[in-house]
């Protein structure tokens, strides 16, 4: 248990750190910031649902099922943007 | 440490975190936001003025606060599983009872957020940017406020020991929806504040 309390942990400050980090992106305003901001939802949904979800112990298919969707999450974002 | 029935069918894939039912649920509101979120950029892309002087009437500083509150919620609520797998159901409800807390912050602030919106006319038919904003915002806030009521409910239970390692499936199924909450808002909240 003290093992998935101390990834609980680390995965929660890299997910702050993260959405701060997307917001300043957005500050910034430079041309690609948005690849960069839709990247980073990426990285923070796939941490919240293998962590937090614990999918990480589940079926493969949920695993692959979680990745395809924010993958569709992102490429949609780049083609569409 | 007795492990409970959920991790005993732990991999097998009639058994996502939380039970199938409750998956069913997330992959239908995640298809159904992912599908807001898209057809939002979509919109941007072709009316790019309105949704640029839109979006400066949102306060991203605000809304990254919120959404760290919401993350820090589903943080302490995964932290409540933890103890509740090896019956420390004290631990368990203290945990959940500040993950409910932090929800209710979520939509306190939140709450205030639409309140100016409404003080200042942006309404529903207020303009594209915004009949999007109420919608995915405002859909968002229900299920964070069903999630406190479910929260509260599996709160009382775990600290009257209605449940334990043994007996945890709905305490499971309630954190999955809780974390749901964190997910929708993961995809939301770059697409409507940031880009």
């Amino acid at each position: 248990m003290k093992k998935e309390l101390k990834f609980n942990t680390i995965i929660w400050i890299l997910l702050v750190v993260l959405i701060w980090v997307s917001t300043l992106f957005s500050e910034n305003g430079f041309e690609k910031a948005y690849l960069l901001i839709a990247g980073l939802s990426v990285v923070k949904f796939v941490s919240v649902m293998f962590q937090f979800v614990e999918v990480k112990h589940a079926h493969l298919v949920w695993k692959l099922v979680s990745i395809l969707f924010v993958i569709v999450y992102f490429l949609g974002v780049l083609i569409l943007y | 440490m007795e492990e409970s029935t959920i991790e005993n069918k732990e991999g097998s894939i009639y058994y996502p975190p939380g039970g199938i039912l409750i998956w069913f649920l997330i992959i239908l509101e995640l298809f159904t936001f992912l599908g807001a979120a898209l057809i939002f950029v979509y919109y941007r892309k072709n009316m790019l003025q309105e949704f640029t002087e839109s979006k400066a009437l949102l306060n991203p500083i605000v809304g990254t606060v919120n959404t760290i509150i919401l993350i820090t919620s589903g943080y302490f609520m995964a932290n409540s599983i933890q103890h509740l797998k090896v019956d420390n159901n004290r631990k368990s409800a203290l945990f959940m009872l500040i993950g409910l807390l932090l929800g209710i912050a979520f939509l306190g602030i939140k709450g205030v957020e639409f309140y100016h919106k409404i003080e200042l006319g942006i309404g529903f038919s207020y303009n594209t940017f915004f009949t999007f904003y109420w919608l995915m915002t405002g859909f968002h806030f229900v299920h964070v406020l069903f999630g406190v009521g479910l929260l509260a409910y599996m709160y009382k239970a775990v600290k009257k020991k209605g449940y334990n390692s043994e007996n945890m499936f709905d305490v499971e199924a309630s954190a999955t929806y809780w974390h749901m909450c964190d997910l929708i808002w993961i995809l939301i909240f770059p697409v409507l504040y940031l880009i």
